[in-house]
Order: C-alpha cells, then structure tokens, then sequence
C-alpha cells in the first residue's frame, strides 16, 4: 500500500499539525479571521506589500525568513503578523496603569529578560515575532533602560495601546509555538472615565487574553497615597449594590507592585522581592502565598481600589517586581527636564518575569497539573 | 570622595526610619575600625558637631557609621543585600519595641540609613561594652552568671519579635561589665521566623540547619548559638563542627547539663529561651509579648482567604460530590417514601392542630 505524497510541509499550520486551533480574531477589532482561506502579504520597508504565493517556495528554511516578515489582513483591514495566525491564538496581554506608574520600564525589562533566555527554566525558548518591531522597541525601549542606564520618559499617548508594543514567539519543544504580545494601556485612555461607554470598557477587557494591572510603589508610599483612574476600567464591572463582581471574568488577571525596591523594607515586601525562585519551578502554593501576602499589603495601605481586579477577575495573582532595583537616578545639574538623567546603581531587575509565568499558567500554555492550580 | 585627613567624606544628611530625610548635619569622622578582608562593611564613630541628633531618645550624639564598600565583588548584590537586611530587620525591630526608652539594650539599635549614597551606609546606636573574645575565661562566677543570664534574655527578646538571628558568636556578641548586659550585634544575615534559610553562617556557632540552608528560620537556632557562645566564654572550649562540645572538666560537664538539649541538631528538639531563663529561674523579660504583625495586614489575609473561597466554593461543592468514598444517594424509592411520609406526617400534624382548635373552641 503506498502512501499518497504529502507537501513536506503545511504553510498555513506549522508543525507538528496539532489539535484545530480554537478561532483566532484580530486583536484590534476582535474579528474573526478565516484561517482556511489566508492570503499572506510581504511588506518592505515602505509599507508596500505584495501578494505572497507560498507554493512556489518549496524550501523550509526559506519559508521561514519569508515568514517572518509576512504579514496577514482581517476583515477590517488591520494588518497583523504573519506569525499570529499560523500557530495558536496569541496570548494578548494588556499592560493597565496611568502614565509613569512603571509600565513601559516594566514592560521593556521584561523583554529584556525574556531575551536573555529567562524563560528557559520552564521549558521554553523564545524568538521575536516580528523582527522589524522587536528591534524598533530594543532600540526606543530596552537598550536605553538597560545598555545606557536611562530612565524611560513617559510613553506618548498616541503611541498606547493602537497596536502592540512588542511580541515574541514562546517555543517548546515540538509540541508548542505560542505568540504572545504585549500592549501598553495606559494614562490618557483612561483620564476621561466619565466620557466612556460601558461598550468602550467592555472592548477593553474582551481585546486582551490577560490583563497586568500596575501598581505604583512610589507613589504609594508617597504621603497621602493615590488612586489610579486606570482601574475603573475593571470598577465599572463591580455591582454598587453588593459591591461585588457581576460575574466573574475568566480570564487571568496580575496585579503587579512595581517598583517595589522603594518599599523594600517593609516586610510583606522584603519576604517577596528578595526571594529568588531556587527551584526554578512553578510552585501554586507559593504563588497563592505571595498573592495573600501582597493583597493584605495593599489592602493595609488602604490602597483597595488597586485589589478590585480580584473582584472582577477568577483568577488573579499578585506579585512583587522591581525592574530596576533602585529609584535613585542622578540628573546632569542644568537639567531640569523629567526624563532626563541616569540611574546610579547598576539595574538589577527582580522578579519581572513572575506575572507572566503565572499568566502562562492560568491561560493553559503551561499546561501542567501544577499550573491549573495558580489563582486558585 | 575624602576630607581633609584623607578619610572617606562624612555624610551630611541621612534618612530615618520614618522613611524621612535628615538634611544639613555635621559629623567628624573617626578611623575606620580595622576590617578582615573581603569584608563587606567598613565602621567607624561618626561625632556629631552640631547637637543630638534629632528625634533619637535617648540622645545621641555619636553613631556608628557601617558603609558598604564598593565596588560590590563577583556575586555583586550579595553585600548590597546585607546592608538592605541590616535596615529591614533594624526597622522591625524598633517596630515592635519602640524607639525611645524602651527599646531593650539587649540588642543593636538602628538610627538611620542612606542606601542611595555613593558609599550606602547604615547609623546605629553606639554598642555596649566590649566583644566577649576579649572576656573568655576571665569573668568571675558571678558574671559568668549574669552573662548566661544576659545572653539567654537577648535571644528572647528575639524570640519576641520574632527575628531570628542566625550568626551569634563571639564577634556578633558583647559584654557590658558595668550593666552586666549581654548585646547582640550585626543583623546583615538574621531573618524574620519562618522565613527561609540562606545557607550562612559557620560551625559551630550558627546551627546546623542554618549552615546547610535548610528549612525555615526557627527561634531556636539561636538557642544552638547561645549555648555555644555561653560555653564557650565560661570553660574557652569550642565545639568541633556541629557537635556539643566537650569540656570534660567538673564546669564543663555541669554547664553540659545545665544547656541540656540546646545542642540538638535539629531546632525542634531544642529548648525554647524561654525554658532556659526558667533554669535560672529567671522571668520573661517581655511578658506582654509583642505584636509583629500590623492587625490590618493580618485582617487583610483573611479578606483573602475569604475571597478566595468564595470564587471557587461552586467547583468545590461539586468536587466533594463526586468523592467516592460518599455513601450514594438513597434510591428513589426510598425518597418518595419518605416524601409521602412528610406529607403524612404533616397531615397528622394538621388533623392534630384542627382537633385541638376544635377541642380549645369547645372547653
């Protein structure tokens, strides 16, 4: 019995062809993309994009440098990479804080640390998703912060949140290709909470597969404390009347303290952000443990608009970070911009990549009996 | 960044453990004290030249000044950490016992700290009397009393905060022959209890589970050290390794009992300080307890929990009703029966109430 000839690769699905991949939507618009019927795009330097006819190229590797610039369209027209829609649905992950609360240094350290292998531990490896976006944010984002030791200034409004920041390709093995990609939602989307309609909240939370809500240790430990209007974006779903949740959300959320090395001599604080992960494990109970520990934090400093995400979300985490490892930046004297200037110690992030692995985990791209646990 | 003597330049302000900057102050700067190598830390007096300092009871006007010395070495944050733990723990401490009077003299007290100087430095309070190396074999049997009692009510007062220290020996403990108090010193390596344990520390004098790094940081540990530091100023014999050591002289072998089972490897067979201060008959010398944790904190957990719960009861209901080991449920039969036998029942109960009435209405 012979056995038909098969292409000796699929350019729709990369291998191996696993289980139908649930739909895939255009993060942008939440359209759904037909996946069977796909037209590939190659877009150059000026935007110029040609038809891609993939049956000509018959080389593996070719086919990959190809894709890699490939670009596909939704029914609305948003351009999406290639890679977005030939493996699993992307994980969409939604920075939310106002501005200056430690979002884009957090976001581009996290980056940083995911370049630098630091997913390695837990099975997988991982590649940039699109190449050109991955060096645009090095150059504007992770270099400045980490080769040159300079404060980021605040990310330009017209810069959040209309397309993602930077993504990355999680591989594991033979079995897994996961993108994920990072938005940056920040400050002005959310100054005017009054002007928004409940269909505008509602777009928010739908757009993303998890949300990291940030929290500001700085600013907390400031006198009298603050509140971040970004949140209300997760209030508006709260029942005035119970005050509880209308239903719960079931996607994961973390609500991260960040730049926590200010508030490092608090105990809650000093437990966590010194505690290197020995055993380089996803560990529930430790995270659960953690999670109390700073929920009782915030919950001490009177901060409870920052616990309300645990409200409205299932399964919600919270963690400890410090992208820097320090507040203290040294200003050029003259120079009385924001923005300006350099840290004095060398960075020493800690814990950054913590709220992401527990998201991998509650969104089943960890899928280990011990990450169905984490938020439980 | 040196002054006219050539020493490293006094800081002119610091921040105190109010978290608040301290601006516009004048010290003169002694020698540093002499430093094994490869230490982390450099000490010296500071001597202030314009008053106390403010709002330290009682006053003060000279600290102890311990900078970090840069640049950090291979394993770079270790140094930076232990200057970090000296303020967290120094911090708790005067949390928990206050910063005034009341703070026991038992043990070093932190004043203030800048970790964003070009050298990071702590304050502390000036210590007490003198490091026991220099008092080894040369108390007399009254303060070798006074000494164990003195000892054994500093790692209770440790036990009351609930910090663990975790390196006590000879040169993180002193002598104040006048006060006949026992002082405590150098908190860079303590933790908070239950925390877990980094493995520092040496034998003999930090217990065996604190040198491997195993489990959590227990009270007793610092019973292992004080017994060994005891033993040591009162017969100058050092254990071998983590052992007992093993003065086979009458004094020796009294004091051997006296510490009973604080020489256990492990810290749960170990006595607590609390039952050593009891073979002097000595009392708790901080009865009232202490209260480590602020109560919001602790109420705030339980919110969690709470929450917590409440999120996932429905799963667990329905997980508990899927466990085996349940009887099953009565079959129908015995259901509906017992349903017809409500209804009997209640209309027994309702022919009875009619009856009654009817009975009342007559008599």
């Amino acid at each position: 019995m012979t056995t038909p000839a098969q292409p000796s690769f699929s350019p729709a699905r990369a291998q191996p062809p696993g289980p139908q991949a649930a739909e895939i939507r255009c993060y942008i618009c939440l359209n759904i993309i037909d996946t069977d019927q796909i037209t590939y795009y190659q877009r150059d330097d000026q935007g110029q994009e040609t038809k891609l006819d993939l049956s000509t190229i018959t080389d593996r590797v070719q086919l990959g440098e190809v894709m890699r610039t490939a670009v596909v369209h939704c029914p609305s027209g948003h351009v999406l990479p290639a890679d977005c829609v030939r493996y699993e649905p992307p994980v969409v992950v939604g920075l939310v804080g106002s501005r200056s609360t430690g979002k884009s240094t957090l976001l581009a350290t996290m980056i940083n640390e995911i370049d630098k292998n630091g997913l390695r531990d837990y099975g997988f490896r991982a590649t940039p998703l699109t190449q050109d976006r991955h060096e645009e944010y090095r150059k504007g984002h992770v270099d400045p912060l980490h080769r040159h030791r300079q404060p980021l200034a605040n990310t330009a409004p017209a810069s959040e949140a209309i397309d993602f920041a930077d993504g990355v390709l999680l591989i594991r093995d033979r079995d897994l290709r996961q993108p994920v990609i990072f938005f940056d939602v920040g400050g002005e989307t959310f100054e005017n909470a009054a002007d928004r309609s409940e269909a505008d909240t509602t777009r928010f939370i739908q757009a993303f597969s998890a949300l990291l809500f940030v929290v500001d240790a700085s600013r907390l430990a400031a006198p009298g404390g603050y509140e971040d209007q970004a949140f209300r974006i997760v209030q508006d779903r709260i029942n005035p009347k119970s005050g509880e949740a209308e239903e719960y959300l079931d996607k994961p959320a973390a609500i991260v303290l960040a730049k926590a090395d200010v508030l490092r001599f608090e105990p809650p604080v000093a437990r966590w952000l010194g505690r290197e992960d020995r055993a380089r494990k996803l560990n529930p109970a430790r995270i659960r443990e953690e999670s109390r520990d700073i929920f009782a934090f915030l919950y001490q400093r009177n901060a409870e608009w920052s616990l309300t995400p645990f409200d409205v979300f299932k399964k919600c985490t919270l963690h400890v970070v410090s992208a820097t490892g320090s507040n203290a930046v040294k200003v050029p004297s003259g120079n009385s911009q924001a923005g300006g200037g350099e840290y004095i110690r060398d960075l020493r992030p800690r814990r950054v990549l913590e709220p992401l692995l527990s998201i991998l985990a509650m969104t089943g791209v960890i899928g280990t009996s011990e990450a169905a646990q984490v938020g439980r | 960044m040196t002054d006219a003597s050539g020493r490293y330049a006094a800081p002119t302000s610091y921040r105190n453990l109010s978290g608040q900057e301290v601006r516009g102050r004048a010290f003169l700067a002694e020698p540093d004290d002499p430093a094994a190598p490869g230490a982390p830390f450099r000490d010296r007096i500071l001597r202030s030249t314009d008053g106390p300092l403010p709002g330290v009871s009682p006053e003060l006007t000279q600290v102890i000044q311990r900078r970090l010395v840069l640049p950090v070495q291979a394993d770079r944050w270790r140094n930076s950490d232990l200057l970090d733990n000296e303020i967290r723990i120094g911090m708790h401490l005067v949390r928990v016992f206050g910063d005034g009077y009341g703070y026991p003299a038992e043990l070093s007290r932190l004043i203030g700290y800048d970790i964003d100087a070009e050298q990071p430095f702590v304050l502390l309070a000036p210590y007490r009397g003198e490091p026991i190396e220099q008092v080894v074999r040369r108390l007399k049997l009254e303060q070798e009393q006074a000494f164990e009692a003195g000892l054994f009510r500093a790692i209770r007062l440790l036990e009351v905060a609930g910090v663990v220290h975790g390196q006590i020996s000879p040169t993180t403990t002193r002598w104040d022959g006048d006060e006949e108090i026992v002082q405590i010193t150098d908190f860079g390596h303590a933790s908070l209890v239950g925390e877990p344990r980094y493995a520092t520390g040496s034998a003999p004098w930090s217990a065996p589970e604190q040198v491997a790094g195993d489990g959590n940081a227990d009270a007793r540990d610092d019973v292992w050290s004080a017994a060994q530091v005891v033993y040591f100023v009162v017969t100058g014999w050092v254990a071998r390794g983590a052992a007992e050591p093993q003065d086979p002289s009458p004094r020796g072998t009294a004091l051997r009992a006296l510490l009973g089972t604080a020489f256990a490897p492990t810290a749960s067979a170990r006595p607590r300080s609390m039952d050593l201060l009891a073979t002097l008959k000595l009392t708790d010398p901080w009865p009232s307890g202490a209260q480590t944790v602020a109560p919001r904190f602790t109420e705030g957990q339980r919110v969690f929990d709470t929450k917590l719960a409440d999120k996932f009861r429905d799963e667990r209901g329905r997980a508990s009703s899927q466990l085996p080991r349940r009887p099953p449920p009565p079959p129908a039969r015995t259901r509906k029966r017992g349903l017809l036998g409500w209804i009997g029942n209640a209309s027994l109960l309702l022919s009875y109430l009619l009856g009654s009435t009817a009975r009342a209405g007559r008599s």
